[in-house]
């Protein structure tokens, strides 16, 4: 009962399942490689450093699933069903296969190994459970992040047929021809149950149908895969070796004029001026939407999907582009700026940028990083969307007015609202607060930012941030009207020229002060100043207020003495959070104010919900959709604090004109946890020494 | 001829005289009388007749009536020589119009073509102890104040800001002479072709001319905001304008903008919602009567400008103002 | 078609009313220290209309500037977003100069520049605002021109244009040469790309003084000019405002209702 053991017309049938391995093996192989090519085409990237940090990445998360498991648990457990029933049941494919090439040849060690044999019989088993749970959710669960499409319905039922016939075939064969191991094999002996009393000729046939059709569907998978979403079986491990390490806050320098004298692009305006790692997170897009689903922009109705960025710019490379890239045409002139529309002849019917990618959709994106935190297989969304705004930004032109007026304003003060330079450091004045003229030996320069530094809410927040120096006895200085904008805004904007013009204005700035550290309010300028400005020749220890103050409280020279009966919740910003992982800290500054009980939004931690202020987004009005700071205040209220409290100014004037506009200013105060523990430290009495007097006034104007 | 009257341009109107000709008549009267001159209005285009009776009514002492064909619709190719032939013919000492977006065009030209200078945008006229001209000039959007004069002896041509000043009040009993004189207009000076005014579908009439104006900027927050403005407009009868902030942002188009280069108005009443009071936007309501300011800024720059100040929230004034505005009048 | 844009660099008109100086006695305004001036904002608006055009229709567009050193900087901005080329005026004997001294220069020199067939400039500058120097342009080249205008069309080897009316507009006909005084209604002026800047940076900008333009001092400057500023200060604004005192905003609403009510004003 071999089933290639017989003849089909002039054919042995082992001859035939040669030929069809041979042909479908063929296939896989031809349009792998046009996949592979393709890849060549892209721009150079770096990703084989660290080898043992980049491999124990592929162990937890291909291996252990840790984000799939880490939220939407249901749709985790499917797959982790059927991703190790797939790397088990390969053992078994393969079996199935040299059995039938080579008749009579047997794996030796395996054959008859009965824990093998019932992992086989199992993982048949649990992957038709997971292709149940996936078919559950796809067609009753129905969640918005899915794509709704043939290709996965089609995989669905391959995998859910494979599985079947492996089960027909295993089931037949034990009814046919028990064997002593098929005590570990309850589900085969189930079936074969169940066809107890069938005629042995219908047992046999069955036994044919399920093993040719289980060989029929794995040949018919492999050509399939390189044409599905499935591909991600072969490149979601290698994406995620391939991740990227470098810190998350700093985006891919350009050497400017260095491009500009070769001709080469600043930006990208066409598909294989984003790097081969770039277009390899195109294969490997599962089309699970977790993306979208975390992604700010998309949850409050902009046309961005992160999602459907990632799937577009794959067509975009394999429908359009594909045979250009292949035959080395390069495209009428690299550097061009893209057409909104059509191209001329010799250009690309659709421009990538403009057309297959709309203006709109890059400048919707606010950076927070939640897509690119939430993907399964390690796809890098911001990237690729800060390389389309430079294009748009440095090549093309294409700038919305109101960023424009940002670029104006920062170039011609050095602030995004054109404040005069010298007004810097009036917020200051009077409160006792010494530049690096005053206090030379100062050991921490407190860099303000310009929110800090212009806007009238958060200036309160400087004034805080300094008492609470000054109370800890921490020797600080401020720079004065010699600080000037990071330049943050107006490179997630795409405006690189701008951003490194205002970086070596500030690492010039600075140098003469280090060694020296810096303590900062402001999430973005502490990444800016202490990671990006790196690539520049600033190398600053930078540290936030959060983190210092936690220190401070922890080693008691913060003591927060005032009780403030509120249960609060913390609202993490997306450039300390998500970025860099700072969480804890300003928790705990906040918990050591006694009375205070912490309360936790749904979407906290790594999951934090963007305020609406990244991504130069602080500057410009959403016109379509809610405003995402909308949404998020009214995640703050579904935990029913009676505080907001959170260690980003932006964050702060988001969250104030959300209440605002929502009509619970006044029912949910949102405070800076600098704020808030300078409340809970205020010396008890009135200062005895004149010198403390001022700031109490002072500290008294801060008050709400 | 008679020679030297203070000369008022008057601006194209269809009809019955233009608003703006009788403010800048008002003006011009004053100064004329003392210089010791007439004071006549010029009157330029087609079916321009029934102009006279209204312009002596309002103190005009003369009125030349200059009809032609070519002279309607209003170009600059046709006015600026018939004008400079008028102004060489008659001497006037000083010659005056009013500074819209046609003033801005023929006047300057009128100016050059006489040889000699011309001072715009003005807010108001004094004569300086010979007699010369002296201009008071609002400079750098309104952040400064110019006083000008003009080089020379010859004749000085200027031009009023609108809506700053009164139009012309009648003058009982007063008595004038017509004018007409010949138009000499050589066909091959006119070197363009010029159109019929488009009204613009958006275009507010009812701004500049209303007497009680509702305005919002930034501080009104939103486009979903916006309709607290317009109910409160409805509930007084008001006309709806906005600062450039709003403008730019998208709340509402163009031809509502108030500023120096929008509308100018010159209300009884202009209450300006969440508008901090950029002076290129004073320069648009400068002639307003009463300035109501609501602002959640104290500092704003609005409440030096305010008559009646607010500082609270748009959101929270509006409903009140507009329901009790309501009850108070009954609408 | 070989347009030319004059342009004035100003000071910046975005810098808060409090920090707004006057020297009496020099008759100038101070500006405020570390404020970089910008160029006014009609003629980006123009400029960015020359590049247009030039874009539609193929040709040159040359920048023109009156002013003292700091002018290079406008300079090089307009030819980052587009121009062609630029060219300083610069010599000591024009400054002081009112709108129709500083056209007279803006003249000579574009007649230097050899044939043209547009010239384009801001309706008024963020400074003076006084609008003069489009139709002094327009008299002195002896051609026709408007302003303000909001629409430039190119039609059979003329321009169809749209010039701003207080409720619309006039469309007006008329042939090449001509000046036109640009208004901001017409466009959205462009940001210069990165290309662009670092061309600019490489563009030889020629400087022209009274002789290379062929003029006299007496004809250009204060001499020039017909204009003669007597005296120039900030007006004191006195706070007048009464302020309405509530406790919430809904009562400030009452109360000022009422209060528009006794000054019949509603």
């Amino acid at each position: 009962m071999h089933p290639t053991g017989d003849w089909l017309g002039p054919l042995p049938t082992w001859l035939l399942l040669w030929l069809l391995t041979l042909a479908a093996v063929a296939a896989f192989l031809g349009r792998a490689g046009r996949l592979v090519r393709l890849l060549r085409a892209g721009a150079p990237d770096a990703r084989f450093d660290h080898p043992r940090e980049r491999l124990a990445g592929v162990v937890a998360e291909a291996l252990g699933h840790r984000r799939l498991l880490a939220t939407r648990r249901y749709s985790g457990l499917l797959h982790l069903f059927i991703f190790w029933g797939f790397v088990l049941l390969t053992v078994g494919t393969i079996e199935h296969f040299l059995h039938g090439l080579f008749p009579g040849a047997r794996l030796p060690l395996l054959d008859a190994w009965g824990p093998y044999r019932f992992s086989q019989d199992l993982f048949n088993v649990l992957v038709l459970v997971g292709v149940g749970m996936a078919l559950y959710q796809r067609l009753v669960l129905r969640p918005a992040r899915l794509t709704y499409n043939a290709d996965a319905l089609l995989i669905l039922s391959l995998i859910g047929a494979l599985m079947v016939t492996n089960l027909l075939a295993s089931g037949a064969r034990v009814a046919l021809h028990p064997l002593a191991v098929d005590s570990w094999l309850p589900a085969s002996q189930a079936i074969a149950g169940l066809l107890r009393g069938t005629p042995p000729a219908w047992q046999e046939a069955l036994y044919r149908v399920g093993w040719w059709g289980h060989v029929l569907l794995v040949l018919g998978f492999l050509v399939y895969i390189p044409y599905s979403k499935h591909l991600h079986i072969v490149t979601a491990a290698p994406n995620i070796y391939l991740r990227s390490l470098r810190p998350k806050g700093d985006l891919r320098p350009i050497d400017i004029e260095g491009a500009l004298e070769r001709d080469e692009p600043v930006g990208v305006s066409r598909i294989e001026q984003l790097s081969w790692k770039d277009l390899l997170d195109t294969y490997s897009c599962t089309e699970c939407g977790r993306c979208q689903a975390e992604c700010p922009a998309s949850l409050s109705g902009k046309e961005l999907s992160p999602k459907q960025l990632i799937l577009d710019l794959k067509e975009h490379l394999l429908h359009d582009e594909a045979a250009r890239l292949l035959a080395r045409r390069p495209a009428a002139d690299a550097t061009r700026p893209s057409a909104d529309g059509h191209g001329a002849p010799g250009e690309p019917r659709r421009a990538l940028v403009g057309a297959v990618i709309h203006d709109q959709v890059l400048w919707d994106c606010v950076t927070c990083r939640a897509c690119m935190d939430a993907c399964p297989v390690f796809i890098e969304h911001v990237p690729k969307i800060v390389d389309m705004r430079r294009h748009l930004v440095m090549e093309a032109s294409r700038i919305p007015p109101e960023w424009q007026k940002l670029f104006d304003n920062v170039e011609a003060s050095g602030n995004p609202w054109r404040f005069p330079r010298h007004a810097r450091a009036d917020w200051a004045k009077g409160q006792g607060i010494p530049t690096l003229a005053e206090r030379p030996d100062a050991e921490y320069i407190f860099w303000v930012g310009c929110a800090g530094s212009y806007d009238e809410r958060n200036i309160k927040v400087s004034r805080a941030l300094a008492r609470l120096l000054d109370r800890a006895g921490v020797s600080y200085a401020i720079l004065g009207r010699e600080e000037s904008c990071t330049g943050d805004p107006v490179r997630r904007v795409g405006n690189e020229y701008l951003f490194q013009l205002q970086a070596q204005q500030n690492i010039a700035t600075l140098q003469p002060y280090m060694p020296r550290k810096i303590v900062t309010a402001c999430p973005h300028c502490f990444n800016t100043l202490g990671v990006e400005y790196r690539a520049f020749g600033g190398a600053f220890e930078v540290v936030h207020h959060a983190q210092l103050l936690d220190r401070l409280v922890a080693e008691g020279r913060l003591r927060p003495q005032e009780r403030l009966e509120a249960t609060l919740t913390y609202h993490d910003p997306c450039y300390l959070g998500r970025y860099h992982d700072i969480y804890d800290p300003p928790r705990r500054a906040l918990a050591a104010i006694p009375g205070v009980r912490l309360t936790e939004m749904e979407r906290h931690r790594e999951r934090g919900f963007c305020c609406g202020a990244g991504g130069g987004h602080a500057f410009c009005e959403e016109r379509t959709g809610r405003r995402i700071n909308h949404l998020r205040v009214e995640q703050a209220l579904a935990a029913r604090p009676q505080r907001v409290a959170t260690a980003c100014p932006y964050c702060l004037m988001m969250f104030e004109d959300g209440t605002r506009a929502k009509d619970v200013y006044e029912a949910l105060p949102v405070a800076d946890v600098a704020e808030l523990l300078e409340q809970a430290t205020r010396p008890a009495e009135p200062a005895a020494s004149g010198e403390a007097a001022p700031r109490d006034a002072a500290t008294q104007e801060s008050e709400r | 001829m008679a020679s030297g009257s203070v000369l008022v341009i008057g601006e194209p109107a269809e009809g019955a005289v233009a608003p703006v000709t009788l403010e800048v008549l008002g003006v011009a009267r004053p100064l004329a009388q003392q210089l010791g001159v007439p004071v006549a209005v010029a009157v330029l285009g087609q079916d321009i007749e029934g102009q006279a009776a209204e312009l002596i009514a309002r103190g005009a002492d003369r009125v030349y009536l200059l009809a032609d064909p070519r002279l309607a619709p209003y170009q600059a190719d046709a006015w600026v020589p018939v004008l400079a032939e008028l102004v060489r013919d008659t001497g006037a000492p000083i010659v005056l119009l009013s500074h819209t977006q046609t003033g801005r065009e023929f006047g300057p030209r009128l100016a050059f073509r006489l040889g000699t200078g011309i001072i715009t945008d003005c807010a108001d006229f004094q004569l300086d102890a010979r007699g010369r001209l002296r201009a008071i000039k609002p400079v750098y959007g309104g952040n400064a104040v110019a006083e000008y004069t003009l080089a020379g002896d010859g004749v000085q041509v200027a031009s009023l800001r609108p809506k700053l000043h009164d139009p012309a009040p009648a003058v009982p009993d007063h008595q004038g002479e017509v004018v007409r004189p010949p138009v000499r207009l050589d066909d091959r000076q006119i070197r363009t072709r010029a159109g019929q005014r488009v009204r613009s579908a958006l275009a507010g009439p009812d701004l500049e001319n209303a007497q009680r104006v509702v305005a919002g900027g930034r501080g009104v927050g939103g486009p979903e905001n916006w309709r607290l403005l317009e109910e409160l407009a409805e509930a007084i009868g008001a006309a709806v304008g906005a600062s450039r902030a709003a403008v730019d942002a998208g709340w509402v188009p163009g031809p509502l903008q108030i500023g120096l280069t929008g509308a100018k108005i010159s209300p009884q009443l202009y209450i300006a919602v969440g508008i901090s009071g950029a002076v290129q936007h004073m320069a648009g309501c400068q002639g307003a009567r009463t300035v109501v300011a609501i602002n959640r800024d104290p500092e704003a720059n609005i409440f030096k400008h305010a008559h009646i100040g607010v500082v609270g929230n748009a959101k929270e004034v509006l409903p009140a103002l507009t329901r009790k505005c309501r009850e108070l009048t009954g609408r | 078609m070989n347009i030319v844009v004059c342009i004035k660099q100003v000071p910046d008109p975005d810098i808060p009313p409090a920090e707004f100086k006057v020297d009496e006695a020099a008759k100038q305004v101070v500006p405020p220290p570390g404020v970089a001036p910008v160029i006014s904002t009609f003629d980006l608006h123009a400029v960015e209309a020359a590049l247009q055009l030039k874009e539609q229709h193929g040709g040159r567009v040359t920048v023109l500037s009156l002013g003292g050193d700091s002018v290079r900087d406008a300079l090089k901005r307009a030819l980052a977003m587009g121009c062609d080329a630029a060219v300083h005026l610069q010599d000591p004997a024009f400054e002081g100069g009112d709108s129709y001294a500083t056209a007279v220069a803006l003249a000579a020199a574009i007649r230097k520049l050899g044939a043209w067939d547009l010239v384009l400039t801001g309706r008024q500058a963020s400074d003076w605002d006084s609008g003069q120097v489009p139709m002094a342009l327009a008299e002195l080249l002896d051609v026709p021109g408007a302003t303000p205008v909001q629409k430039i069309e190119v039609r059979d080897g003329g321009l169809v244009v749209e010039r701003v009316t207080e409720d619309g507009y006039q469309p007006l006909e008329m042939p090449l040469p001509a000046v036109l005084g640009i208004s901001n209604e017409i466009n959205q002026p462009r940001y210069p790309t990165l290309k662009g800047i670092m061309a600019a940076g490489r563009v030889p900008i020629p400087v022209w003084g009274v002789a290379d333009l062929g003029l006299t001092p007496e004809q250009v400057g204060v001499r020039g000019s017909r204009l003669v500023l007597e005296r120039l200060y900030v007006p004191v604004r006195e706070s007048r405002c009464e302020f309405i005192e509530a406790e919430t905003g809904a009562e400030a609403g009452e109360k000022l209702a009422l209060r528009l009510r006794e000054a019949r004003l509603i």
